[in-house]
């Protein structure tokens, strides 16, 4: 029934119809990614059974699907949404974290921070400014004795307050602190794009010497360095001979939002070369630029990195190897091949939690629902 | 859980293959939960790690700087303020004559021979000069008869502890492997076995011959034992003839030499990964790390025991380290001799170990 529907728009319709077609596809899928998740929701404001649903972040971005979703919200879902997000408070440490004291704190906070601020309920306002608080905490500044010149960390944000930095902590972060009312006039952003800079593969604008070697491709690795502990993916060698960390579609789709985040125009050296790899490598089905067969690790979360980088450029086209093409249709389509009977997804690839349908239908949510407003 | 992991091992010494990439990956998570514990542990301010009294010393220091560098993270200086302000601390506590020690605490060799290597893991090369003045500095700690003692006042005379960790400390100032530092130093170590067949005190039977190595000539933190011919020898034990093992390695000696394969035959009776062998919990912690890095040195992944056993001694050990992880990371020992009822120096020890594992097992 689907394929008769999308055979006929394409015989019929084009364009815009076309869009039209994949949005009304990913609405459906919207609704039922909705209703997997209500059907989920425990009383005490989880979700499922996995043993990770204690974890705030896991409930938080069931909370920040469902809340960024279009239309009104049901009954049940309301219901839902308000006992998760009592989850969430309860979960708030002195020092403003919203997580298990100790574990992935700046992940946790970042996303209930979202998560809460997407409900736009005025009586979260005291905890979020806690919440801000404690992600500031997170980036490694003058404050923890970091130094712009001497540390290639600096500005960039970690797990905790002492802990090394990665470029996906920080775009949780600049998320979380963008939804709460900052900007790229806040020194800490100005500080976070030192750091964001560094993590590219980009000769001209990555001032560290050991990327230098880089073949400026415009994509980004994890943190900087020249160690495989700096890419998830390994190492790989590069036209000068040495042997740099492997950039790839999670990070560079991060780093895009997060150089769009810290004031930089598409005009700007970092975003043109960045646009440039995604052109090059553009890719819907699985991660891409990582080695032969491991695409589908990390795949709902580059979903959503994938959106939320596009989003944020207001970019609804991109010109690929294969022709002009609309993300948002491409990604809801390909994302509605992938559902579950009952609404859910999940990764065969177990890694980074993803084989829990909780992450992957909230992460699947979200992208969809980013595609949806891309394709009205 | 733990099942599971019996089983993956098994299947893998049954199939003889490398270990599951799930495996490796569990010790790569360990490993970065026993860094983490240690970069919580450092004090801003002071660039040293812990509260313990021992913390002022910069060879203490160093072995934290050395495990997270060589760890599966591999950080430099540029990584943060936890490594480069250690680093800085330990420079500066860089005497004339070269040693890198607080005065007074007796034990410059030790703090000193650490320092090289820490400044070595950070793969630095404006250290090369410092480094070179520590190598001349620990040069002047060794004693006639070849060992390595606490200080170059060289009172108590040399001992294997000590001139493994030197000699580590010289091969990676880069002290050339045709000087006498190194020659000098197998003479001394040949000392320190229960082997009478290369051994000159022992000459005779004056032990049993297990070729298990001990402190010092005539010494052993384990005890005494009876030789063959009834004199009374010192009991050899873990720490010791793994250090031996890796020492006599630096020394260029081949594996297939009598020293070393008496020494393995030695592990081959005696292998644990649960306990030092030969001197129970006591100084656990050095235990792993001397086993790991001898058994790196030799370069053998499987091992096969004298009751015809066959061992994988990273997967062993690197699964008895997982089982006695504290939840926040860190490991600590029960019995405190040698100081290992810090916790920050026996997660130091653990991460080292843990690290030669997970290489061993990828």
């Amino acid at each position: 029934m689907r394929m008769t529907t999308s055979v006929v728009s394409v015989l019929l319709l084009a364009g815009a119809a076309a869009a039209a077609d994949a949005r009304l596809e990913a609405l459906e899928s919207i609704g039922k990614a909705r209703a997997f998740l209500v059907q989920q929701s425990n009383d005490d404001g989880t979700f499922g059974k996995s043993k990770e649903r204690f974890m705030p972040g896991i409930p938080a971005l069931a909370l920040y699907a469902l809340a960024l979703a279009p239309g009104e919200r049901t009954a049940d879902e309301k219901k839902v949404m308000e006992r998760t997000a009592a989850f969430l408070l309860k979960n708030q440490q002195p020092n403003g974290a919203i997580t298990i004291p100790g574990v992935l704190e700046n992940y946790n906070t970042s996303v209930s921070a979202m998560a809460l601020k997407a409900t736009n309920d005025p009586r979260y306002a005291e905890a979020l400014e806690k919440a801000r608080k404690f992600i500031l905490s997170c980036q490694m500044d003058e404050d923890l004795g970091y130094k712009k010149d001497e540390h290639y960390t600096y500005g960039g944000f970690g797990y905790g307050n002492s802990r090394r930095p990665d470029l996906s902590n920080t775009q949780f972060a600049l998320e979380a602190l963008k939804d709460l009312g900052m900007d790229e006039k806040s020194p800490e952003f100005q500080n976070a794009l030192i750091f964001v800079r560094r993590c590219q593969d980009n000769v001209e604008t990555n001032d560290i010497a050991f990327m230098k070697d880089g073949d400026s491709t415009g994509a980004f690795i994890y943190l900087p360095g020249d160690t495989d502990a700096c890419s998830e993916f390994g190492m790989v060698k590069t036209r000068s001979g040495k042997e740099l960390p492997r950039p790839y579609g999670n990070m560079t789709y991060a780093g895009v939002k997060c150089l769009i985040y810290c004031g930089l125009s598409k005009d700007t050296p970092e975003l043109k070369k960045a646009w440039e790899w995604i052109s090059e490598n553009y890719n819907v089905k699985e991660q891409a630029g990582v080695p032969a067969g491991r695409g589908g690790e990390g795949y709902f979360y580059y979903v959503v990195a994938m959106a939320k980088a596009f989003t944020a450029a207001g970019q609804k086209e991109i010109e690929t190897k294969g022709g002009k093409v609309n993300w948002a249709k491409d990604l809801a389509e390909h994302l509605s091949t992938l559902q579950a009977a009952d609404g859910s997804f999940s990764n065969k690839t177990p890694r980074w939690m993803e084989s829990d349908p909780i992450l992957s239908t909230s992460y699947a949510l979200i992208a969809l629902n980013l595609a949806v407003k891309a394709l009205e | 859980m733990r099942l599971s992991r019996w089983l993956a091992t098994v299947c893998v010494l049954a199939l003889g293959a490398n270990v599951s990439a799930l495996e490796s990956r569990a010790v790569k998570t360990a490993t970065d939960k026993a860094g983490n514990w240690l970069v919580d542990q450092y004090n801003a301010g002071t660039g040293t790690f812990g509260k313990a009294k021992h913390s002022k010393m910069p060879g203490f220091t160093a072995l934290v700087v050395s495990a997270l560098c060589e760890s599966p993270r591999k950080y430099r200086e540029g990584i943060g303020p936890f490594i480069s302000e250690p680093v800085k601390q330990i420079l500066r506590h860089q005497r004339e004559d070269g040693a890198i020690a607080l005065e007074g605490t007796g034990l410059d060799a030790y703090n000193t021979a650490l320092c090289i290597l820490a400044l070595k893991s950070v793969e630095n090369p404006a250290y090369g000069k410092a480094m070179e003045k520590a190598a001349k500095y620990l040069k002047k700690c060794q004693g006639k008869d070849g060992g390595y003692s606490y200080d170059h006042n060289a009172k108590q005379g040399g001992d294997l502890s000590q001139t493994w960790l030197s000699l580590e400390a010289l091969e990676a100032a880069g002290i050339k492997k045709d000087s006498d530092e190194y020659k000098n130093a197998v003479k001394f170590i040949r000392r320190c076995q229960d082997h009478p067949e290369t051994n000159p005190d022992l000459e005779g039977a004056g032990g049993p011959g297990s070729g298990g190595a001990f402190y010092k000539p005539g010494s052993s933190a384990a005890g005494n034992t009876t030789g063959r011919d009834g004199r009374t020898s010192p009991k050899p034990y873990g720490t010791m003839t793994a250090a031996m093992i890796e020492s006599l390695l630096i020394c260029e000696m081949k594996v297939d030499a009598p020293e070393i394969q008496a020494a393995l035959r030695w592990f081959r009776e005696n292998y644990s990964v649960k306990e030092n062998p030969g001197a129970g919990a006591k100084g656990y912690f050095y235990y792993v790390l001397a086993f790991a890095k001898a058994m790196t040195a030799v370069g053998a992944r499987e091992f096969e025991l004298s009751d015809g056993r066959k061992v994988n001694w990273a997967v062993d050990l690197a699964e008895h380290l997982l089982s006695i992880q504290a939840k926040d990371g860190s490991f600590v020992n029960t019995e405190p001799q040698w100081m290992e009822d810090d916790p920050v120096l026996c997660t130091a020890y653990a991460l080292k170990a843990l690290t030669l594992c997970y290489q061993a097992m990828k």
